[in-house]
């Protein structure tokens, strides 16, 4: 038999979970990773690799220096300069299985645009390094009933769950009780640092859980799994429904619907403010690099508008979308974006 | 008396609660074992913890 005769699959068709016919559904199997981080970054190759047909990549940022050390896939020339990430996950996954379609939002997720990101999905994998968004991706995943992968890391830490749609399942917010997120509350990589062991581990344990939901199994894990890699630590937590549950029990959401202005999200490890104008649109970089250029350098590409002028450096996005760099407070990021490209 | 906290000796008072003990060392939404068996948030507040006792104590992760 040549080569060309055997299946690229043939370990997961010869495995008992997945068979040829499990392979088959994993061909026509859509899947959205929400952010490319460590984790999304991981979940995307490891998926692309075992042949999911249709994989939504959702992320607006671009590569970033310290985030080599565990974000697999990027290189230094892609963090010298700056290149968008989704647009390289893009490049490096057509190269690693031309049968995937590979799709990419370049765009953080937000109540405006989940609908159209889930509502052809299958099944949504978190990677998320913001509470708030997966605040939102429970509430979306809810609503629209699919199913959905929590995944966590922090430090040699880490947690994962597997959120089926069904009312007699428990929700990320029965898992969270009823206290209120408060940003800025809680550690992050930036503040406890990360390791790449961790964020491997989450991938692996989510694109087994991935496998599992998208052929069909009936071997999900159904308890929280918590780690720590350097106190070698390994614990299960049973999560119960919560039946006064704002989210799976009333259906109050707090993201999922609700129309935001104009915001401002600091970022995880940057020294960065992130603005997202209330709606999107079409930037014209050729009118902006025009308008901008008598007051510093300015140079775009297909996906990224870069201005500097000594003081204020500014990544802007197609939809609108910019990063400012170098700021850490709020009102500043917003006079900046008011400034140069308008509120 | 001393209590194991996250493998961590650590002295309380006599006859803390869980919820008290929680609350003092800073803890909001986190999951509980106390000697390898769960305890849910609802059984925070009836839970006496007692001499040698071990606690394992996890926030949630939030980084990706």
């Amino acid at each position: 038999m040549s080569n060309q005769n055997i299946s690229r699959y043939v370990r997961q068709e010869i495995f008992r979970g997945i068979g040829k016919a499990g392979q088959e559904k994993l061909k026509s199997a859509r899947v959205a990773i929400v952010e490319l981080s460590a984790i999304g970054t991981a979940v995307a190759n490891n998926l692309a690799r075992a042949g999911v047909g249709y994989i939504r990549l959702i992320d607006g940022d671009y590569v970033d220096i310290t985030e080599l050390q565990r974000q697999s896939l990027f290189t230094e020339e892609d963090a010298r300069e700056e290149r968008v990430k989704a647009v390289v996950m893009q490049e490096y996954l057509r190269k690693v299985n031309s049968d995937v379609t590979v799709d990419i939002h370049i765009a953080s997720l937000d109540s405006g645009n989940v609908d159209s990101l889930f509502e052809d999905i299958d099944l949504v994998i978190d990677a998320t390094d913001s509470m708030e968004t997966r605040l939102l991706i429970n509430e979306a995943c809810h609503a629209l009933k699919k199913p959905w992968i929590y995944g966590g890391a922090l430090a040699s830490s880490g947690m994962t769950m597997t959120f089926l749609p069904g009312h007699d399942k428990p929700c990320f917010k029965c898992f969270l009780g009823d206290e209120e997120y408060v940003p800025g509350e809680q550690p992050t990589c930036a503040t406890e640092g990360v390791l790449c062991s961790t964020t491997s581990m989450i991938a692996s344990l989510q694109c087994a859980e991935a496998l599992k939901i998208l052929t069909g199994s009936k071997d999900l894990r159904k308890d929280l799994l918590s780690f720590d890699l350097w106190d070698n630590s390994f614990d299960t937590f049973v999560i119960d429904k919560d039946p006064d549950c704002p989210v799976c029990g009333k259906k109050e959401y707090r993201y999922y619907g609700k129309i935001s202005g104009a915001h401002t999200v600091s970022m995880c490890g940057k020294d960065s403010m992130q603005i997202i104008p209330s709606h999107e649109g079409e930037v014209d970089f050729a009118r902006y690099a025009d308008k901008l250029q008598h007051q510093g350098t300015v140079k775009y590409t297909q996906y990224t508008l870069d201005f500097d002028d000594g003081d204020v450096q500014i990544k802007l996005f197609k939809t609108g979308r910019a990063i400012i760099k170098h700021v850490s407070d709020e009102q500043r990021a917003r006079a900046v974006y008011a400034e140069y490209i308008g509120l | 008396m001393i209590i194991i906290h996250n493998g961590e000796e650590t002295e309380v008072e006599e006859g803390i609660t869980l919820q008290k003990f929680l609350r003092q060392t800073g803890y909001r939404r986190v999951m509980v074992k106390v000697n390898g068996v769960q305890i849910t948030a609802s059984q925070f507040s009836s839970t006496e913890l007692k001499e040698g006792d071990e606690i394992l104590a996890k926030r949630i992760s939030g980084g990706g």
